[in-house]
Formats: C-alpha cells, sequence, structure tokens
C-alpha cells in the first residue's frame, strides 16, 4: 500500500493513519511518498516547482533532484476565490450588499446562496484573465499606472479576439436555484474573471498591505524563487508545475506565467525593492555620480565599470568548461534559465506510476514493526530533530529500503 | 416540526477495546484517569465518539464462537466476488488488477443523467416481410432513453454493437482515432532505430520529430502522458542498470542506479560527492525531453480557446460537477463527456476480527440474492422497541414531550432464542448532557420467554389465553388510571415482555443559577455555556445497560444428540443500548 501525504504532515496524523491502516484495513506494508516529489516525476521531471492551489492553502514546494528544498504558503487558494464568486453573485442578486460592512456583507450573501450552488458557479464558469501585461512593457521605469490596467487589459483581451471585436461586453447567463426566488443571473463575461484577479492575484492591494501568508500567487511564486540558490532557481524556474484543483482554472497557468515574467524583467532577482531601489537604479544622476566618484579615485576605471561586475562574461574556467562538456556527452542538455509550465499528472498518478515501475519507497513501513514500536520505532538519523531534513541523515537511507533487510526502518521526512 | 420516531441503538463492545486516545488540549493525567474508570461510568450517547459505536440492531452481527456482538467496524471484509451490476458478470479478480474496476463489456452510463446506455442502430430498422429476422447493420452508437442523450452528440459511432468498451476506448470525442500504448510503443522503437547514437536527441531534432507526429499544440491526454512516460521511465531504467532489469544494483542499491528515482521518496539524504562520482560513473536518469516521454509543456495561449468557448457557449455547454465527478479526466465541458463504463460492485463476506470466523458470507453466484452464513445480531439479541404508555390520537404521535410532566414509555423486549432469557435493564437516574431528563425503569429485572414454535404455544395454552392476559392487565391499567406498577412487568406475550420506563423530562431552559448541580455550574463556567439549545440537544436519548442471561447447549451445533449429554451452560450478554425516546417541545 502506498500513502502520498503532503511533506508536512503532522507525526501524530501520521501515526494515526498509520494506524488505521494497519489495524482496520490489514496493510501487510505501508511506503509513504511525498506529493511534490510525485507530482514532480508524474511530469517527467526530476526538479520543479510544485505549486499546488489546493482548497485552504497553495503551497509552492521547490523541488530540486527529487529532494523538496523549500515551501511556501499562502491561503490564496480556491476557498478564497469561492468566497469572491460568492460575493460577486450576491450583489448582483441583492444590490444593498454593496453597501454594507464586509463581515455583515459576507454573512448575508452566505444567507443568499448554497455553498455547493456557488462551487459550481466557481468549477463551471470562473476563468483567469491574462493580466494586464500580455507582452511585457519594454519600460517599467516609472512603473505602471493603476489607470491604465484596466485599458491595456481590455485591449488585451481584443488582441486575443476573446470580445470578438465587439465593444459591447457578451453576457452569460448563470441559473442559480438556492437563491429564493430563483432566478437567471446574467452576468457579464469578463466580470467572472475579477473574483480571481481578487482571491488569487489581489488585485488592487500594494504588496506592503499583504501579510506573509496571503501572497498572491505570483508573488509567492517568485518569492519562492528568489529564495533559491541560483543554479536551483534556473532549473526550477524552466519547470513551474502547477497542480491542485485550483490549476484547473482556465487561463490561471498562462496568467501565473505572465504576471511572473513581469515581475522578474522589473526587479529581476533583487531581494531589495522599493521606491528607493526603484529610485536609485533609475537615477542617471546617482549612477553617473559614482562613476564619476570612482574617476576621481586614485585607480582609473575602464569604461568596462558601467557593466555591473554581475553581468560581465565570466573568466573562462578549464575544469567548469571540463566538467561541462564530460556531462554533455551523457546528458541532453538541460532546459534552464527561462520561465515555463509544465503539465503534471498529478501526486496521484506520480504514485501510480512509480508503483508500476516497482520502486521501492525510502519509507516502507512493516506490520508487525508499526504495531510493536509505532512510531518510536522508526530509526533516525542523529538526533530528534524537528526539521525534516535533518532527521534523514544518510544513516537512515542506508537503513532502509534496501533488499530484504528491514529490521530497522524509518518515516522519513514525515519523522 | 420534524416527526420523530423513537429508535434503539445498541453500542457495540469493540469501542471499549480501542486505545484510549488522548483528548488534545486536556491534559493527560485525568484524561487517563477517566479511560480508566470508563467501565463504571454510564455510557453517554453525547459523546463525540459515541457516534462512532452506535447501530441499529439490523446492522450489526454476531460472533457465535466469542459471544460478541459485532458491528461493522469489528469485521474484517473479504471480497467474494466483483461483478458488473449492469449485466451481472462476473470478474475475476485477475482481470479486475489488470483492466481495473469497470465493466469492460458495453455497459455504460449516460454521461449525462447516469442511465444506463443502450446500444442502437443508426440505420432505420428493416421494414417489410421478415423484419424481425434482418439485423441491422451500419455504425451503431449508444443511446440514453432517459435523457436521449446519444453518443453522436460527441462524435462518437461504433462498427459492431458489441464489445463497447475496446471500441470507445479507441476513439476520441470527436471521433479521431486514439493513439493507443502499442502504436505508441511501436513509433518508440521506430524512433529510437532512427537516432542510432543513442536515444538521446538533441533539441532541433526533437522538435522536428514533435511536428512529424503530434502537431506542436497536441496536448497529451493523461492516458498517453502516463504510458508514455511510463515506457520513459522503464527505458530509464532499463538503461541505467541493464544488469539487473528489475532496477535494483546489489548493494550499491539507491544511489548508483537511476533507482535514483527510489529517492524520490523522501529522499534528504545529503548529496555527497561520493554520491555524485558514483552517479557519474552510471549516468543519471534524464528528465523527460519531450511529448513522447511523457513531458507536456504548457503553451502560453493554450487556455484561451478554452475561455474563449466558455464565453460563447456560457453556462449549458459546461458540465456540472456532479458530472465531472464521474469522469476519470478533467471536462470542463459537456462536449468533453464520455459514456462511463459501469464501476463494479463486489459481494464480500464478513469475519469476525478477533476469532476470524466467518459472520457473513453471501452466494457467490451473482444472480441470487441469499447468504450461505449470515449470523446477524438480530437473531441473538433481544429486540426493544418503544411507544408511549398513553394511547395517542394519530394527531397527537409526533406531540413532543413536555418538559416536567412525567411521560411513561413502554419498552418491548422480543427474544428471538429458542431459550428463556433473563434480562436485567440499568439506567442512569438522569440523562447525561446539559438537559438532564429522569429516568425510572419501574421493572428492571424480568424473564423474556423462548421464541418456541407460535402453534406450539397456541395448542398449549390456546390463543384466548394471552388475550385473556392481555385483556386483565388492560383492565387494571384502565382502573389504576394507566398506573403502571413498580416492579411488575406491564405485559408479557409468548416471547416478549413490556416494562414502563418514566421520563420526567428536563426544561430546556437553563436552570436558575441556584438550582444548578455543582458538575453543572463548573461546566458553565469551563464551556462558557450559551443558553441556546444546539442540535438535537432536545432529544431525550435514555442509556440503558441491558444485560441478557440465558442457558444455552454448550455443543449447540454439534445437533440434537449431545443436548442431555453435555448438560446447559450460563451464558451472559451485556451490552449498552440507546432509547431516543422524543423530543421535548
Amino acid at each position: 500500500m502506498t500513502l502520498i501525504l503532503p511533506s508536512a504532515l503532522p507525526l501524530p496524523l501520521l501515526s494515526t493513519i498509520l494506524d488505521t491502516l494497519f489495524t482496520n484495513f490489514q496493510a501487510p506494508t505501508i511506503s509513504l511518498l511525498s506529493s511534490p516529489a510525485l507530482s514532480t516525476a508524474a511530469a517527467g521531471l526530476r526538479s520543479g516547482l510544485v505549486v499546488d492551489v489546493g482548497w485552504r492553502e497553495t503551497v509552492v514546494t521547490s523541488v530540486y533532484e527529487y529532494r523538496e528544498v523549500q515551501t511556501l504558503r499562502s491561503t490564496r487558494a480556491t476557498k478564497l476565490l469561492g468566497e469572491e464568486i460568492l460575493m460577486m453573485l450576491s450583489r448582483l442578486i441583492n444590490p444593498e450588499l454593496s453597501q454594507m460592512k464586509n463581515p455583515d456583507a459576507r454573512a448575508a450573501a452566505r444567507e443568499l446562496l448554497s455553498f455547493e450552488e456557488c462551487e459550481e458557479v466557481v468549477t463551471r464558469m470562473a476563468w483567469c484573465g491574462p493580466g494586464q501585461n500580455k507582452s511585457p512593457p519594454e519600460e517599467h521605469t516609472d512603473g505602471l499606472a493603476s489607470v491604465k490596467e484596466e485599458d491595456e487589459f481590455r485591449s488585451s483581451m481584443r488582441s486575443l479576439k476573446i470580445w470578438g471585436g465587439t465593444e459591447t461586453e457578451p453576457q452569460v447567463s448563470i441559473p442559480l436555484k438556492s437563491c429564493s426566488p430563483p432566478r437567471t443571473l446574467e452576468v457579464a463575461f469578463s466580470n467572472l474573471s475579477d473574483p480571481c484577479e481578487d482571491a488569487l492575484f489581489a488585485k488592487g492591494v500594494p504588496e506592503s498591505e499583504l501579510d506573509d501568508e496571503e501572497m498572491p500567487l505570483h508573488l509567492l511564486i517568485y518569492r519562492s524563487l528568489l529564495k533559491l540558490p541560483t543554479d536551483v532557481r534556473s532549473i526550477c524556474m524552466a519547470r513551474i508545475i502547477l497542480v491542485g484543483g485550483g490549476s484547473k482554472l482556465p487561463g490561471l497557468k498562462s496568467r501565473v506565467l505572465n504576471e511572473l515574467s513581469t515581475l522578474v524583467q522589473q526587479r529581476g532577482w533583487n531581494n531589495v525593492q522599493g521606491k528607493a531601489v526603484e529610485a536609485y537604479r533609475n537615477n542617471p544622476k546617482l549612477n553617473k555620480a559614482r562613476s564619476r566618484n570612482f574617476d576621481d579615485g586614485p585607480i582609473p576605471v575602464t569604461a568596462g565599470q558601467e557593466v555591473p561586475a554581475y553581468l560581465q562574461p565570466h573568466d573562462e574556467d578549464p575544469i567548469e568548461e571540463a566538467l561541462r562538456r564530460e556531462s554533455r556527452k551523457r546528458n541532453p542538455p538541460m532546459e534552464e534559465g527561462s520561465l515555463r509550465a509544465i503539465d503534471s499528472l498529478g501526486a496521484w498518478s506520480g504514485g501510480s506510476l512509480l508503483s508500476h515501475l516497482k520502486v521501492p519507497a525510502v519509507s516502507v513501513i512493516d506490520k508487525d514493526q508499526w504495531l510493536q514500536h509505532g512510531s518510536l520505532g522508526a530509526s533516525r538519523g542523529g538526533e530528534i530533530s524537528v526539521s525534516s531534513r535533518q532527521s534523514m541523515g544518510p544513516g537512515a537511507f542506508k537503513t532502509a529500503g534496501g533488499g530484504g533487510d528491514r529490521s530497522s526502518w524509518t518515516l522519513g521526512l514525515w519523522a | 416540526m420534524s416527526t420523530f420516531t423513537p429508535y434503539t441503538y445498541f453500542q457495540c463492545p469493540c469501542t471499549d477495546s480501542s486505545p484510549p486516545v488522548r483528548n488534545i488540549g486536556s491534559d493527560s493525567p485525568t484524561s487517563i484517569h477517566s479511560s480508566s474508570s470508563e467501565d463504571e461510568k454510564a455510557f453517554d450517547p453525547r459523546a463525540p465518539r459515541a457516534n462512532y459505536s452506535l447501530y441499529p440492531l439490523e446492522h450489526l452481527l454476531y460472533c457465535e464462537d466469542c459471544h460478541q456482538i459485532r458491528c461493522p467496524r469489528c469485521v474484517l471484509d473479504e471480497i467474494v466476488t466483483y461483478y458488473c451490476p449492469n449485466c451481472l458478470f462476473e470478474v475475476p479478480s485477475s482481470t479486475v488488477k489488470s483492466e481495473g474496476t469497470r465493466c469492460t463489456r458495453s455497459c455504460f452510463q449516460c454521461p449525462i443523467c447516469i442511465a444506463p446506455l443502450s446500444v442502437s442502430s443508426l440505420e432505420a430498422p428493416p421494414e417489410g416481410l421478415g423484419a424481425e429476422h434482418a439485423s441491422q447493420g451500419g455504425p451503431y452508437v449508444l443511446n440514453c432513453p432517459h435523457c436521449s442523450w446519444s453518443s453522436k452528440e460527441i462524435g462518437i459511432q461504433f462498427d459492431k454493437p458489441n464489445g463497447i468498451f475496446t471500441q470507445l476506448s479507441k476513439i476520441k470525442n470527436g471521433g479521431d482515432p486514439v493513439i493507443t500504448a502499442r502504436e505508441r510503443r511501436k513509433d518508440r522503437e521506430e524512433r529510437s532505430r532512427d537516432s542510432a547514437p543513442g536515444p538521446v536527441t538533441d533539441e532541433d531534432g526533437v522538435q522536428d520529430e514533435t511536428v512529424v507526429k503530434l502537431d506542436p499544440n497536441e496536448v497529451l491526454d493523461a492516458e498517453s502522458q502516463f504510458s508514455n512516460l511510463k515506457a520513459f521511465y522503464q527505458a530509464q531504467l532499463a538503461e541505467a542498470s541493464p544488469a539487473n532489469a528489475l532496477g535494483f544494483s546489489g548493494g550499491d542499491y539507491g544511489y548508483g542506479s537511476p533507482g535514483a528515482l527510489s529517492r524520490i521518496m523522501g529522499l534528504y539524504t545529503g548529496g555527497t560527492y561520493a554520491d555524485k562520482k558514483s552517479k557519474a560513473k552510471k549516468g543519471t536518469m534524464r528528465e523527460a525531453q519531450n511529448a513522447f516521454e511523457g513531458l507536456k509543456i504548457v503553451a502560453p495561449n493554450s487556455e484561451d480557446a478554452l475561455i474563449a468557448k466558455l464565453q460563447n457557449e456560457g453556462w449549458d455547454a459546461t458540465s456540472s460537477s456532479l458530472q465531472r465527478d464521474e469522469q476519470s479526466t478533467h471536462t470542463p465541458f459537456i462536449s468533453d463527456l464520455r459514456p462511463i463504463a459501469y464501476l463494479l460492485r463486489t459481494k464480500r463476506s464478513k469475519r469476525c476480527k478477533t476469532c476470524r470466523h466467518i459472520l457473513s458470507k453471501p452466494e457467490a453466484k451473482i444472480q441470487t440474492t441469499r447468504f450461505r452464513i449470515r449470523l446477524v445480531a438480530l437473531n441473538y439479541i433481544p429486540s426493544i422497541s418503544i411507544k408511549p404508555l398513553q394511547p395517542l390520537l394519530s394527531t397527537q404521535l409526533q406531540a413532543p414531550l413536555v418538559p416536567m410532566k412525567p411521560t411513561q414509555f413502554l419498552l418491548t423486549f422480543k427474544n428471538p432464542l429458542f431459550e428463556s432469557v433473563k434480562v436485567n435493564i440499568a439506567t442512569p437516574a438522569q440523562t447525561p448532557g446539559r438537559f438532564a431528563s429522569k429516568i425510572t425503569i419501574l421493572c428492571p429485572q424480568f424473564e423474556v420467554g423462548a421464541n418456541t414454535d407460535a402453534w406450539e404455544e397456541a395448542l398449549r395454552d390456546g390463543s384466548k389465553g394471552v388475550e385473556r392476559e392481555k385483556r386483565r392487565t388492560k383492565a387494571e391499567a384502565s382502573e389504576g388510571q394507566l398506573q403502571a406498577e413498580a416492579g411488575k412487568v406491564w405485559e408479557r406475550g409468548r416471547n416478549w415482555v413490556s416494562v414502563v420506563v418514566e421520563v420526567i423530562p428536563a426544561s430546556l431552559k437553563p436552570s436558575p443559577d441556584f438550582l444548578k448541580t455543582e458538575a453543572q455550574r463548573k461546566l458553565a463556567e469551563e464551556g462558557g455555556e450559551d443558553d441556546r439549545v444546539r442540535e438535537d440537544e432536545d432529544v431525550v436519548e435514555i442509556p440503558v445497560f441491558v444485560r441478557v442471561e440465558w442457558e444455552a447447549d454448550t455443543g449447540g451445533e454439534d445437533g440434537g444428540l449431545g443436548k442431555e449429554k453435555e448438560g446447559r451452560e450460563k451464558r451472559e450478554l451485556a451490552y449498552w443500548c440507546v432509547l431516543g425516546v422524543g423530543r421535548i417541545g
């Protein structure tokens, strides 16, 4: 039996699950697999940035060579999207709601429509616009005027021929049964993408207002990439894997990519940002002043100094060159450095794939051993630690899954 | 006002033996203490866990070897047969493993309304002489008799009227043929022969090849992506360790072999330098490079068409979430839906978890609904039914209980055994919970007659006797203004006995503070008790502890011969029940 678990599942929960499975389902052994790693495998990749748009939270996990490197979370996920859709629909049913205060309006909206009906609308009609920057702007020096955004959005829509050239927005009708009396709402089609803007991309909220756990998707991914070491980042950014129910939202994938490329263009891979940095970077005087300062110095600076060090061509490194040649002989070049999204079959299919291939898991738990010792019987590399990473020392790997000897076993990263 | 029917639930004792679960939040010493004294404590039907141990008698089984009630939680299920509920064909379990749990013949459900689909010919029925003998030819479609959906709507037609499953698996919606796994494999082999230097092709070559067979925007569907990926991984595994097809490479297991995939699980192994070195020797598994290997790159505008379709066709073209749930892949539109092959059903036998004896075993033949072995608790345990003592008018039937007004109920114990049983019942003086109703059982100890043959009974006493008895008790009752006498059985029949329980329903208004007991006050302080009545708190549920004693043949299964010799054995069974008597109005 194979269990596919999120990598942050707490140990008490895990041991309850294992207890139940062993006592009630009589599984002889249970293998534990982590879902982001499987999502990567189910996309045919070894590394990737797995963005799991779930119900309660969106989890961005970077996987490098099947190892989870880091995880970031945000509450912007399908649940929030559902709530926004509910608000939009109920405002259409009862315009008075828009005058009410937010908590009151939400409570009232819940009375208006049933959850199931709202979910139905989310799954059937919600979509995600391509964002304001269909083609990333050439110059981004003075920031984007928020007034322009809507226009640009529309023009990009028109360029997509989604509106078929007509000026009037097309309407779609949504039959609602759970409100009383039942009615059919006429909604402008573009309105149906607004909740997604609010819920998943935090439109209109400046970044500084946002908490760490409510980052919009594109920022979350950007931050996650930013935290990674450069080489891992270059590999992960070319392998963005969107999974989870929310990723089925039409247009979401391309939107995320668009937003990301805009962000990267605007900020580069620089952790420091804000008005001061912007002003500093864009202030020609400042740059000039600095170079003049250098000029004044005793050592004359060459013109090449204007190119920052990280942009200058590297010196030839014979060893690295040799290594690269060696690796090229064996492996085809890896796609890296560009933004690219990959479709995955998802963690469960990944688990099925691996069981087809008879790949043993690191953490294989035997029924008798579990019932005898419980979670205490698991061998841990080194000391017992909260961090899963430390708990999987080389020792644990040696003992795990090897041949027939399973005298000691491990809970892997869940220990 | 919702109607209320009195109910009786039996607690399966298996929950007692389950390890005590520490309550999160409560300090462990007290909870351990309380769990140890669980036996003495009265069973609380409102405890959160009680829901999982209470069953109607009809749902329970009885293990003859353990002499214990067995609930669905303490039996083991074993699958006897798999079968299709539509064509009632048995499917061998090996086929289930290889082909999946769906009917692989011609049984399909309508993707719109899940009614069974029928195969019909598109040709007009033949007319004239001998029409009934002429077979209809031509393309066939699946038709829904309920909503008149037809597979023609998704562009699917069949050449033959049978074996629809295999035919359907070769056709995409719209009529294009599916590239089957075998074709893909053949294609793969050809390609690997073409690119002789190695399976590794450079980027450009790959692009060209992709164009040859699939257009660049062609998106692999889930099945083909899966099969491509599987083939790719298999090839990689084999390539990496040709010596051992299984992917194990001796002692170096895990590190050297690109069974390095195995590292997936968990793998925070700390990739050491040595690791890399050994990997470098054998060559790592590479990533999938193109669609043939299962890689599926999201094209930047791939979803635009989807949005445009959503916008143009609107709500009616999309599939409902119910319809999607039945599909194996993501199907946003009605036109993506496919006929649903029937899910197989099973017949299961049940074993006692402790002694592994079979408690219930259905006939293996699918057409029969009989059981070979069926030890239902109904045949071993006295059933309990509740009705109000006062004859109620039909309009009053659902009348709620009046707070603080003593109400009497008749509990009728009916004995299914062929021996007479002694029954002891006990209840706590008050129902547990916030609103404590007072309960008094007027006759806690009585004997219920054996479930002998009804005719035997009739012949022995004459049916008049029973009736006379009944009448007498009735008369008594009317004289005493329906006053039940303490310590006496209310009514008695051949194999049943009725006793009276008096309930004084609690008032649902919170009692004034000075009347509250110590415990209640404490509870109120802890829980920040609000005065509102929570869901179903107004239902009076009486926990009753029932002890049944009877004398049974020791070698009951050996047949009648040994009866006298082996003597009789005293049996005892004790369990908690919960009686739901009514709602407080």
